[in-house]
């Protein structure tokens, strides 16, 4: 019974492989080996980042006689990757898995399907900690002195790490789960999260030299905060290290802490899989009630699908607080970009002229990642049959959607605009340009994406991220605004070496109205009509 | 109130609806039954412009769907097989968009949704997002917000699947309602004993062609709705 249940678990997890996940369909065998090459990849490729890490660490710390701390720092890495990466998995594949109720309802005893269940959990967490720990493992045995102990005892803790991330998944996801049938505003804090987190890879990102140079550079007050405010880690460290006694207490300690995780979780778990408590619910009363007009109504309603959807936010709306960003960063940073500029004019005299130009572009090049209305015909999905049965113009509705991608572009990239302009100081009517330009681009992607939503819909979708992350309009906003920023940058500077950069600017604003005129024009005739009765 | 006049519409090379014409008129339940694929959703989709006809005319009180659509859909009020709503939205903020569309002033729409949310016992739950709401109460919530607007003619789509006994006894009620104010009733349906109990008049379509209709006497004669279907489908 537990063989059957494993296997059924194991092969939900290797679908991903053979299955389009797209289409629900089996992939070709070409599709299938493409995929796996690509993984295979990927894990080689992020496994060679790792080794430069490991290699530096052990170079340091090696030599030092430190090897423990060695050990503690990829078993800390690891094991964050690997609860990074599999908590969201835990979360779906033991609380919320869709055959809960089915299994349940089967002369199968409940600790059996929680069994088979977190195998799986802990086959993940060993694929993500591999990516740190194998990498990790091999430098050592290259790097150290070889015994015995060196060469098995990490082995050991290779896999008591995959234990010890399937027990932290385990009750992270277990909190997961609990927030989550308790959380308000689902959609703003996913948002908020993935921005976060973003915003922590990018910093990580650029960080990261300078982060290892200065561990490396510390090895002691490392180790000594390590041992004191980390101690299970010093222990795992020591055991990598070959010290027998280190690790016979880390197995028992890891043993004992999966035994009672599994104790507990199993007799939890029928509840837990078949509990289904949302947050409290609201009960509605009746209040005065506001009428609005249909432009208004229809406006209010795209505004809600954004506001309610984390996967619409995160991936068209990104850009939006990165321009908030880069505003406040001119301002607070205005001193070290006027600086900056200066010595950039000492080097290259005349650029300053094509300053609000080039402010222009950025901008918009950003203003390209914030495709707001190139998905939302898409989105419509199967609930379009409401917009088409009622009494509504079909372009009052797209006008909604453009409004929308208007009015949320326009105050970030404008305030990004100004400030930039103004900590430079370019000309005022440079400034003024760079700003009709930069609200000339907004209207153009808008059109450009409703141009493109409504003649490669894609209405049958059974989740959002494929109209938001894989379709046509998305792509074609995308790269098609980057090309036109480029198109803009090129010919402005071209034109900067005849007219003054003013006109040519005012030249590719009068291009841009055109572009849009010719979208516009399509969009609320024969966008209008085929929108109908998509 | 209805009239469809040799409606043709085709899918490839597959004619989904062949030459239908029909007739409803105001103070009319009309009953359009018919196996699986034999064109009642193609033939009430196209009634609410929805989809396009390749040939025929669709009039709503005089009106072209294809030449005005706005006038006829602002008389008529669809509820689909399926309601697939706003999933981000509560049900209130659902059915005051709806009455925003249709201009519906906001004491009208205040007493219609107490109405119509006390009647199918949902009112106390407009405040929850529509992903929350189970299969039977996305239909009552469209079926509400179909009335909001007191239509005069309500296209229906197998209105009763997913509702629980005494939501469908309402439905009944309510639809009766309708056309004793002088509107009219045209719905799909496969639950024959409702439509012989319901209907003033019954269409039965077969491979998108209407083979027989007229009042539900005329229809049946002595038999039952059941038997003069399957004779007709055999």
């Amino acid at each position: 019974m537990l063989k059957a249940l494993m296997k059924k678990q194991f092969l939900e997890l290797n679908a991903f492989y053979f299955q389009d996940k797209k289409t629900g369909k089996l992939r070709s065998k070409g599709g299938t080996a493409g995929f796996v090459l690509l993984f295979v990849f990927v894990f080689f490729a992020i496994g060679a980042s790792v080794f430069g890490m490991a290699m530096l660490f052990a170079d340091a710390f090696l030599p030092m006689g430190m090897d423990w701390l060695y050990f503690a720092l990829m078993g800390l890495f690891a094991i964050m990757l690997g609860v990074f990466g599999d908590v969201f998995n835990t979360y779906a594949s033991l609380y919320l898995a869709k055959d809960n109720e089915m299994l349940l309802a089967m002369p199968i005893p409940p600790s059996k399907i929680l069994f088979a269940r977190m195998s799986g959990v802990f086959a993940m967490g060993l694929l993500y900690e591999s990516l740190v720990f194998i990498p990790a493992m091999l430098v050592y045995w290259i790097r150290a002195q070889q015994t015995a102990a060196k060469i098995l005892f990490p082995i050991v803790l290779w896999l008591l790490v995959a234990v010890l991330v399937l027990i932290l998944t385990c009750v992270l996801g277990y909190g997961i789960a609990a927030l989550s049938t308790k959380m308000k505003n689902k959609a703003i804090t996913t948002a908020l999260l993935g921005f976060l987190l973003f915003g922590v890879y990018y910093v990580c990102y650029f960080k990261i030299n300078s982060l290892l140079q200065s561990v490396v550079a510390n090895a002691d007050k490392v180790g000594t905060a390590i041992r004191s405010y980390l101690f299970p880690f010093y222990v795992f460290g020591l055991a990598g290290a070959g010290s027998v006694k280190a690790l016979l207490v880390l197995v028992a300690g890891t043993l004992a802490l999966f035994a009672l995780t599994y104790f507990v979780l199993s007799k939890t778990f029928i509840r837990i899989a078949t509990t289904r408590s949302g947050p409290k619910k609201t009960v509605y009363k009746q209040s005065a009630m506001k009428s609005a007009n249909v432009g208004q109504a229809l406006l209010k309603k795209e505004l809600k699908r954004f506001s309610n959807s984390p996967v619409y936010m995160l991936n068209c709306g990104l850009g939006l607080l990165i321009l908030v960003g880069l505003a406040v960063f001119a301002v607070i940073r205005a001193s070290y970009l006027q600086q900056t500029m200066q010595a950039v004019l000492a080097e290259l005299p005349g650029v300053d002229q094509l300053l609000a130009p080039l402010i222009a572009v950025a901008v918009c090049m950003i203003i390209s990642m914030n495709a707001v209305s190139a998905p939302s015909v898409s989105l419509e999905g199967k609930m379009i049959w409401i917009l088409q049965s009622l009494p509504v113009d079909p372009k009052q509705v797209l006008q909604a959607k453009e409004k929308l991608h208007i009015l949320l572009n326009s105050i970030p990239a404008l305030i990004c605009t100004v400030a930039f302009n103004l900590v430079l100081r370019t000309d005022v009517s440079a400034m003024v340009i760079s700003a009709v330009l930069v609200w000339l681009f907004i209207i153009f992607t808008a059109n450009l994406g409703l141009v493109m939503g409504v003649k490669k819909p894609n209405l049958t979708w059974t989740n959002e991220t494929v109209p938001v992350k894989q379709s046509m309009s998305v792509m074609v906003t995308l790269f098609g605004g980057w090309a036109a920023c480029i198109l803009m940058a090129g010919s402005i500077y071209l034109l900067s070496r005849v007219i003054p950069v003013t006109i040519g600017m005012t030249i590719f604003a009068v291009v841009l109205v055109l572009a849009t005129l010719y979208l516009r024009k399509w969009l609320y005739t024969k966008g209008a009509a085929l929108f109908a009765h998509l | 109130m209805l009239k469809i006049d040799h409606l043709t519409k085709v899918y490839g090379d597959k004619k989904a609806v062949d030459d239908l014409s029909l007739h409803i008129r105001p103070g009319e339940i009309y009953g359009f039954i018919g196996h699986n694929g034999a064109g009642k959703t193609t033939t009430l989709k196209a009634v609410v412009g929805i989809l396009q006809p390749d040939a025929g005319e669709i009039t709503v009180n005089g009106h072209s769907v294809k030449a005005q659509p706005l006038a006829c859909k602002q008389k008529i009020a669809y509820i689909p097989d399926n309601p697939d709503l706003y999933e981000f939205m509560t049900g209130i903020q659902y059915l005051n968009f709806i009455a925003d569309i249709f201009g519906v002033s906001a004491q009208e729409r205040q007493a219609r949704i107490h109405k119509y949310a006390d009647s199918f016992e949902i009112e106390k739950d407009l405040a929850e997002p529509i992903s929350a709401y189970s299969h039977g109460m996305k239909q009552k919530l469209a079926v509400i917000s179909a009335l909001i607007h007191d239509p005069k003619l309500v296209i229906m789509d197998e209105p009763f699947v997913g509702l629980d006994p005494k939501a469908a006894h309402i439905l009944k009620g309510i639809m009766r309602e309708i056309c004793d104010n002088g509107g009219a009733i045209f719905f799909s349906t496969h639950v024959l004993e409702v439509a012989e109990k319901l209907c003033d008049k019954v269409a039965i379509i077969k491979g998108g062609k209407l083979i027989k209709s007229g009042t539900m006497d005329e229809v049946k004669g002595d038999e039952s709705l059941e038997s003069v279907f399957l004779e007709l489908e055999a």
